[in-house]
């Protein structure tokens, strides 16, 4: 009998032993995913940085503050927002942003960047869906690591979740973690939970800022049909139109939605609802986030080539050309990103001269020649004062 | 020889002259119509609005006084202007339909009435396709019904290249015998509103 409960106790002990270590181990991942920045070297377009707690105070000090970065020429003309970030699982949106700052020139007006809008959800993976951390681009001075977050912020950051999330103030009913999307809270709300809290530091940085473009940057799944999309607010919708034709007839497909009136708490129905801007979501094709793919690896979301893709391709199933050799690399959808918003803000001058911004940075083309490396500066080369962590 | 080379060379480089502007515009002989027209669209997607400010982008036709855009009509909006045809720019949006609630079967049935309407009152209606459909062979696509709602009972077909790569409006053209003229871009239609309402 006793020989039997030593044994019991030692299986407990060897048990609780594993769980501990495997904890330990998990625990550091968490840890480090939680806590890594990002760096990122501005241009010498670069003003002034500024946080959303600037905006709403009460967002100091917490996970969900995130820079908002000035690149203003000084001479008289329109003010564009760039949002990266908003579903940090969609990374090619912040690594355009990064790309943008960093190689920016604006010669008239102002642009303003926000390259992680939802900063809670960087520091976390979707919960379920095992893949990895980081992805590496490569540079001629070493690799770079950035994050893959998840959809929705932290849930250590906003917690509780609602059994409903009740959308303020359509109060339509949406599913009880999107009280934790960007991209579900706007126009967002001073005194609500965390990210209406953010979402509603934005549209003050919106309207404060008297910004007349507002691009917020996304990735779909290549079976999505909102991909290779832009998705406007119906006073932008001409602008999207010309610009996803023109960029049709002479750079890669795009297609244009407007914006649907009953769908709530989405940028590109609130920013111009509840501002003067005129608002654009743009979306590439992004095959991690197909639901059919294969093992998740760095190089799905890096290159995006994937067998299972190419079979549903093959049967017609995917809403963009897929070639499962080629997949849909990171310098593909940071080009497009980086063309679609530049397409955007030329449509913008062309219809609304006195909000003229002249702006500009790395071309799709530029992307596909040289990958998203080429255009990233070294930090160890550059001065402190344009080196800023995220 | 190496005259005989150049002088072909030369030969060669005049000859491909013409065809250096490439034309934007092959296939068939637009048809001319008089103003003012109706432009709208099938599938509820913004092809209609595209439409429109292509046109308004060519600054030959004045909206509201040659043209006429109407979002969603239906019969009794075919003959409340004396339009000269009935421009129907074909795309169903991906991100509308289910958000506002209504079914792509309730779309087509719209449209069917407006064509039933147009036929009956004798007005042309000129089918246009501005946006290539990924999946264009899954014959329950939305954009498919909507090509099939409008194309057969269409005076002239108006597509954007890339949209006819599996030859769809050709097979169109040669059953119902309607002219179809095709466009390098969608960039391209205001150009051709142009000729097809006399306004070059």
């Amino acid at each position: 009998m006793s020989e039997k409960l030593n044994n019991n106790i030692t299986v407990k002990l060897i048990c609780f032993i594993i769980a501990a270590i495997l904890a330990i181990v998990a625990g550091i991942q968490f840890y480090d995913h939680r806590t890594y920045k990002e760096t990122v070297v501005v241009s010498d377009s670069f003003t002034e940085k500024k946080m959303l707690s600037d905006y709403v105070p009460s967002l100091k000090n917490t996970m969900a503050d995130t820079p908002v970065f000035f690149f203003d020429s000084g001479v008289e003309g329109g003010t564009v927002l760039y949002l990266g970030g908003t579903h940090p699982y969609e990374p090619a949106a912040s690594l355009s942003a990064f790309v943008m700052m960093e190689n920016i020139n604006v010669e008239k007006g102002r642009v303003i960047i926000i390259p992680q809008a939802n900063r809670s959800a960087t520091t976390l993976g979707m919960l379920g869906n095992a893949y990895p951390q980081y992805y590496h681009v490569d540079t001629e001075w070493g690799s770079v690591k950035y994050k893959i977050g998840d959809r929705w912020a932290h849930p250590l950051d906003s917690w509780p979740d609602p059994f409903t999330y009740r959308h303020y103030p359509s109060g339509l009913q949406l599913t009880y973690q999107d009280l934790r999307n960007v991209n579900r809270c706007y126009p967002g709300r001073e005194d609500g939970a965390p990210i209406e809290r953010v979402c509603y530091a934005i549209m003050e940085i919106i309207r404060n800022e008297k910004v007349d473009l507002a691009i917020d940057s996304h990735e779909a799944a290549v079976m999505y049909p909102v991909v290779e999309t832009y998705v406007a607010h119906e006073r932008a919708l001409d602008i999207a139109m010309m610009a996803a034709m023109n960029l049709s007839a002479t750079k890669f497909y795009m297609k244009c939605e407007a914006s649907p009136t009953n769908l709530r708490g989405l940028s590109h129905r609130e920013w111009g609802d509840f501002s003067d801007t005129l608002a654009i979501l743009m979306e590439t094709p992004q095959p991690f986030t197909d639901w059919i793919v294969g093992p998740m690896t760095e190089e799905l979301q890096t290159i995006g080539a994937d067998e299972f893709l190419g079979t549903a391709m093959e049967h017609g199933l995917t809403y963009v050309e897929y070639d499962k050799n080629v997949g849909c690399p990171m310098k593909l959808r940071v080009g497009r990103h980086l063309s679609g918003a530049a397409e955007a803000i030329d449509w913008t001058n062309a219809s609304f001269p006195e909000k003229e911004v002249v702006v500009n940075w790395p071309s799709y083309e530029e992307l596909m020649e040289h990958d998203c490396g080429y255009f990233l500066h070294d930090p160890a080369k550059a001065d402190t004062d344009k080196i800023f962590e995220i | 020889m190496k005259k005989f080379a150049l002088t072909l060379v030369a030969l060669i480089i005049l000859s491909s002259i013409p065809f250096l502007g490439v034309a934007e515009i092959s296939g068939d002989e637009p048809l001319v119509f008089e103003t003012p027209f109706m432009i709208t669209n099938a599938g509820q997607g913004p092809g209609g609005k595209m439409g429109r400010l292509l046109i308004k982008q060519a600054k030959a036709l004045e909206l509201d006084k040659d043209f006429f855009y109407v979002d969603v009509p239906y019969e009794d909006d075919v003959t409340e202007k004396p339009y000269s045809c009935i421009v129907i720019v074909i795309g169903s949006t991906d991100k509308g339909l289910g958000a506002t609630g209504i079914t792509i079967d309730e779309e087509i049935d719209r449209v069917n009435r407006v064509m039933a309407a147009a036929k009956e009152a004798e007005v042309p209606v000129v089918a246009v396709l501005l946006e290539k459909d990924k999946r264009s062979d899954i014959p329950t696509n939305a954009n498919e019904r909507c090509i099939d709602a409008v194309c057969p009972g269409s005076a002239m077909m108006i597509v954007i290249k890339d949209g006819n790569q599996d030859g769809r409006f050709d097979k169109l053209k040669e059953e119902y015998d309607i002219p179809l003229v095709l466009i390098d871009s969608a960039m391209d239609f205001g150009e051709l509103s142009k000729t097809m309402f006399n306004k070059k």
